[in-house]
């Protein structure tokens, strides 16, 4: 059968990976409709700039086909994925200038008075919550409470010291307790 | 993991995923884009490497075209010394020569077995 006919939208992932890896255009224009949601949220929360998040996604994408023959099995692409956003996104900050190994202690952890949407009584979505954060808080927290990573997970991708890790996701944590529950 | 951890995990689960609304056909296109920049540095490598080799095979032909002659009788000329050194040097001196040489290992081995023995 000619690659060109093969239904790729019933495709398995498995396939898609497989195909993608031989360089079908096609199958990894599926691949990209099948995983854009998932990779775009995560970039935007990490972001918190939803255009900003989507330019980093398509970036993420282009180095994604241009390495698949480094991906080992097609059930690691998930993983293999976020790895290569969550770097993708790094590298953006860093030329930012954004510094994530530091502790801000100073940054005082939001109270339910600090924002005029509490203050309000307005409900705080997710989305608007996180944007409050810090870079690495917004980072180590998805990662954790979005993306089920443990703190040495953490540490393995985005090469920040543990301490430095678990400080992010507690303070980061505390503030959206804070910023939520008085929502 | 507390209560409001867990709502927490629940509400990242439950938040909507943006619409593709486009992203897809940008990215299949940027991609398209990549592999024919990616085809065209392949080809344009191809061509400079043919290009050089050709350029190199062609001035080799020039130098041995020009210069092959006068080589291959400077390297007969050099052959025909060297027959001519090898013919009148002194055979029976270097005899003499690998001759002592000879004996004298002899000798040393000979005073050195009978000196353990």
């Amino acid at each position: 059968m000619a690659r060109g006919k093969i239904d790729w939208a019933s495709a398995t992932e498995a396939a898609l990976v497989a195909a993608s890896q031989a360089r079908d255009q096609t199958a990894f224009a599926e691949l990209v409709r099948r995983r854009q949601g998932w990779a775009r949220a995560l970039l935007r929360r990490m972001c918190s700039n939803h255009a900003e998040a989507d330019d980093l996604a398509q970036e993420a994408f282009i180095k994604a086909w241009d390495n698949m023959t480094s991906l080992e099995t097609a059930a690691a692409f998930p993983g293999w994925f976020r790895r290569i956003a969550v770097t993708t996104f790094l590298m953006a900050k860093r030329k930012q200038k954004a510094i994530f190994e530091e502790i801000d202690d100073a940054s005082p952890v939001a109270s339910e008075d600090s924002s005029p949407e509490a203050a309000a009584g307005a409900k705080i979505d997710l989305e608007r919550a996180l944007a409050r954060l810090s870079d690495a808080e917004r980072l180590c927290v998805t990662l954790n409470h979005g993306e089920g990573l443990s703190h040495s997970e953490i540490v393995d991708l985005t090469g920040l010291p543990l301490g430095t890790v678990k400080s992010h996701v507690l303070r980061g944590t505390e503030k959206l307790r804070r910023m939520l529950e008085a929502a | 993991m507390d209560a409001f951890e867990t709502a927490l995990t629940r509400a990242f689960a439950e938040a909507h995923e943006p619409e593709d609304a486009g992203f897809t056909v940008r990215v299949s296109k940027a991609v398209s884009l990549s592999e024919r920049i990616a085809k065209l540095r392949i080809a344009t490598q191809t061509l400079g490497v043919a290009t050089a080799g050709a350029a190199v095979a062609y001035g080799v032909s020039q130098l041995l075209t020009g210069m092959g002659p006068e080589l291959m009788a400077s390297l007969g000329l050099e052959l025909a010394r060297a027959h001519g050194a090898v013919a009148q040097s002194s055979f029976g001196a270097l005899m003499t020569e690998a001759l002592i040489v000879l004996a004298a290992i002899g000798g040393g081995v000979a005073a050195l077995r009978q000196a353990r023995g």
